[in-house]
Parts: structure tokens; C-alpha cells; sequence
């Protein structure tokens, strides 16, 4: 950053550069862009980052994102109320939302990690077997990213759901549409296989 | 290492990654020849990206690296073993989970040691087998003293290199070992070793480790080994190596 700009323009720069993916090159960019737009623009921006801030939390029950207590999944009574995905993260939810599941989720707001220092209690775990206790599902799908420590994660959570009669079942791992064949991996390989189905024919 | 101009392969076991960018990652690699590196796997964050679960800790492959400006940049990985069964038992995938930390607390960017990177390989591979892993953590952490040259004097004095005619009773973490009676008192971190701690430290030092898994440790031994044997590794490295009891309790409750 040049030592010849504005106090101002540094600090926008360098508020930019906090942000994920965003380096040096691109906040200068945003902040070029900035300054030569409207006042009516700026005061959009400013309002929609202070609203987001001030009203944005995560749902008391699931915890997703909200603005009121519950989240507009948990509040819609539409939903299938006997079945919970169970997810790492707020963002996970929407990828499953576009795929037409109807039921309800809980994310866990992170994976269990030795590595970094992320146990059990620093995850909503406990919040989640509560809510089994009291919600009686009968179906609990753990949705964990298909990584070592999302699947370690998605065991330690089905050892602890043993007492309950809940059926648990965890997402299928597998190879990913439109990929070749020729260059997957063989443990990708081994878990499509593992994984596979009977073919069901129209009639 | 094979290095053909700006490209080189090598053997290695992924240590640790975080998130870089939209589908970055950084993985710290521990490889067999260049020892511990962080190299970056570009588009590893994509569903269906072609390093698969290569880059899971503790994957071990064969990668692919291109120099580039800043740090070398992992073009391809080719799985050996990715240990993918020990995520269904959790004291399992934790004790993968302490070798990794440990490696990567104990040794510097680029130091390389290809028995380490054998031994971790050997104790992964065990702890699929046998689940002691009390006597495998407090043996891995004796031999990874061993290799790092800090293993500690007991046949003779720390600080005079005399050998011991009777047993001695004094150990000293700075000194690296045990101390004569002359030296006892010359000694500032000096404190009381008994002498069955003595005897199944000997053990775990000089015993290989298939005679160490049927070595009987009651709790309480453990406990003291397991903090001794830390605190002496911490001391000489300079880092803080957790007890394996404390590294495991906060998971084992699903056990």
C-alpha cells in the first residue's frame, strides 16, 4: 500500500484486506470503487453491514442464520418435523436447501478437530441431543463434510446417538456427477462402490 | 526427491491444512526427503477435485510439486494410504490425530528425517491393529526423542557420564537423564525418580516396541510416564507436547 494515500483510504484498504479471500491488490480495488460511488450507494452499504450486524444471529434451535429467535426453516411448520440433517456448518444448509430436502437441521457450527484444538464441548452436540430427546425423530442424516474429520466427527455423534431408537444414517460418498472415472481415486472408488444401489426401472 | 526442472516428487504424510482463499488449501506435508513443508493445493476446497481425500490428515501419498513463486504448489497426489477406516473409532483417529501433533510441534520447516517419517508410518499402521495406545504414545514419543538426539542417560550420570553402580534415585529433564549421588546436589531442577519408573522407563527405551505392548502399566504409572515423558520433550523442544491422557480425554466420552 502507498504511504502517499490518504490515512483514510489506508484504513479502508487495510479493513478490506481483513476479509476472507481478499488480499492487498483487490481491496485497493473495492475501495477505488468506493470512492467513486454514490453517497446513495455508500449509505446502502453502510446500512446493510450495521443491519446485518445488529439483526443476524444464529437460530436458538438449529443454529442457522436468523433474524428473529427460531430461523425461517425451524418456523415453517410445512417442514417434515421427524427428520434432522445435521450439518458442519450455516452454509451447508443452503447447498442441502437447493436439493429439495424438506425436513429440519441442526449444524454443529464447526468438526471435531485434535489437531486444532476443537472438542466435543466446543460444538453444539449437546444442543443437538437434546433436541433428539425432546423432538423424537425418527430419522437423524449426518451430513458432515466427506473429509477424515467430518466422518470422525459423524461417528462420534452416531456412537452417542446408540441409546436413542432414532434411525441414523449418513450421507452416501461416492464419485461426483460429471467427473471421469479414469482419474477418481481409489478410496473415492471403493466408497462408490460400498455405497451402491439397486437400479430401480420405471415401469 | 526427484526434481525435473521447476517439478519434484516426494513421499509424504499430510500434517495439518487450513482454508486458503474461495478453494485453496495450505497443507503442511512431513515428507520423506525434504522433511516438513507447506506447500499449497490449488481447487482442493471443489467437490470432485483431483486430490481426492489425499490431503486428509494423516493421508499418506505420493505428490507432485511445482516450484512456483512463493511456496511450491502441489499439482498432483497419489494415494498410498489415507488410514480412511480410523474415522469410526475415535481413540484410533485421535492417536493418528497425536502423531501429526507431534511431529509438527517437534520439528522445523524443512528438517528432514526419514526414520521419523518411517517410524510415524509404522506406528500408524500398528495403531489399526493393536489398541494399547497408552504404551503406543508414550514409545512413539521416546523414539521421537531418540531420533531428535535428546534421549536420556540412564545406564550413567547426565552430568558426569559416570556409570551407576547402585540405582539412582535423581533426574533432571535440563541435564537429560538421570544423576549420580555425587552430582545430586550440584543439580537445580533435580527431583525424585522412584525406582519402578526408573526400571519400566529403561524398558520403554531399550525394549522394542511389540516388547513394550505387553508391558503392564497400572493408571497411576501411566499418568507419571505419560506427564515425565512429555515434559522432557517440551523442555528439549522447546514447544509444548500435550500428555496423550490430555489430548484424548475431551474425546473419549463417546468411547
Amino acid at each position: 500500500m502507498s504511504d502517499s494515500y490518504p490515512e483514510a483510504l489506508k484504513n479502508l484498504i487495510a479493513s478490506f484486506s481483513r476479509l476472507p479471500g481478499v488480499g492487498p491488490k483487490t481491496a485497493q480495488r473495492l475501495s477505488f470503487f468506493l470512492i467513486k460511488s454514490s453517497p446513495d450507494e455508500i449509505e446502502g452499504l453502510i446500512n446493510s453491514l450495521a443491519e446485518v450486524k445488529q439483526k443476524i444471529h444464529f437460530c436458538s434451535r438449529c443454529g442457522f442464520y436468523a433474524e428473529n429467535e427460531l430461523c425461517s426453516i425451524c418456523q415453517d411448520s410445512t417442514r417434515e418435523s421427524t427428520i434432522i440433517c445435521v450439518v458442519e456448518r450455516p452454509q451447508d444448509v443452503l447447498s442441502i436447501e437447493k436439493t429439495g430436502y424438506r425436513g429440519l437441521y441442526h449444524v454443529l457450527q464447526g468438526v471435531l478437530s485434535p489437531l486444532s484444538g476443537v472438542g466435543p464441548e466446543d460444538l453444539t452436540i449437546n444442543q443437538l441431543m437434546k433436541r433428539i430427546e425432546t423432538e423424537k425423530f425418527k430419522e437423524v442424516i449426518l451430513a458432515t463434510n466427506p473429509s477424515l474429520d467430518g466422518e470422525a466427527t459423524a461417528y462420534f455423534i452416531a456412537r452417542k446417538l446408540r441409546s436413542f431408537s432414532t434411525r441414523v444414517t449418513i450421507i452416501a460418498r461416492g464419485l461426483p456427477l460429471g467427473g471421469d472415472m479414469e482419474f477418481a481415486d481409489e478410496i473415492t472408488l471403493t466408497q462408490a462402490f460400498e455405497g451402491r444401489r439397486d437400479v430401480h426401472l420405471d415401469a | 526427491m526427484m526434481k525435473t526442472g521447476r517439478y519434484w516428487k516426494d513421499q509424504g504424510i499430510v500434517l495439518k491444512s487450513i482454508n486458503f482463499g474461495e478453494l485453496d488449501r495450505i497443507v503442511t506435508l512431513f515428507t520423506r526427503k525434504k522433511g516438513k513443508i507447506n506447500v499449497i493445493a490449488k481447487g482442493a476446497r471443489k467437490v470432485g477435485n483431483r486430490f481426492g481425500p489425499a490431503l486428509d490428515c494423516p493421508a499418506i501419498s505420493n505428490f507432485m510439486f511445482y516450484d512456483g513463486r512463493g511456496m511450491p504448489v502441489l499439482s498432483q497426489a497419489e494415494i498410498v494410504d489415507c488410514y480412511r477406516e480410523i474415522g469410526k473409532k475415535t481413540n484410533q483417529w485421535v492417536f493418528a490425530n497425536y502423531l501429526l501433533f507431534a511431529i509438527d510441534r517437534c520439528y522445523e520447516p524443512e528438517e528432514s528425517d526419514e526414520r521419523i517419517f518411517e517410524t510415524v508410518l509404522f506406528y500408524l499402521d500398528l495403531s489399526t491393529k493393536c489398541e494399547n495406545f497408552y504404551i503406543l504414545a508414550l514409545k512413539f514419543r521416546i523414539d521421537l526423542i531418540r531420533f531428535l538426539g535428546f534421549l536420556p542417560r540412564i545406564r550413567s550420570c547426565a552430568v558426569c557420564g559416570k556409570p551407576f553402580k547402585k540405582i539412582p534415585q535423581g533426574w533432571s529433564v535440563a541435564s537429560g537423564g538421570m544423576i549420580c549421588e555425587k552430582c545430586f546436589s550440584s543439580i537445580a531442577d533435580i527431583h525424585y525418580l522412584p525406582p519402578d519408573m526408573m526400571t519400566l522407563l529403561a524398558k520403554l527405551m531399550t525394549f522394542s516396541c511389540a516388547s513394550c505392548l505387553s508391558i503392564q502399566l497400572r493408571e497411576n504409572q501411566f499418568a507419571y510416564l505419560d506427564r515425565l515423558v512429555s515434559e522432557y520433550l517440551t523442555y528439549h523442544v522447546g514447544k509444548k507436547i500435550t500428555e496423550w491422557k490430555i489430548f484424548l480425554e475431551r474425546f473419549q466420552e463417546a468411547s
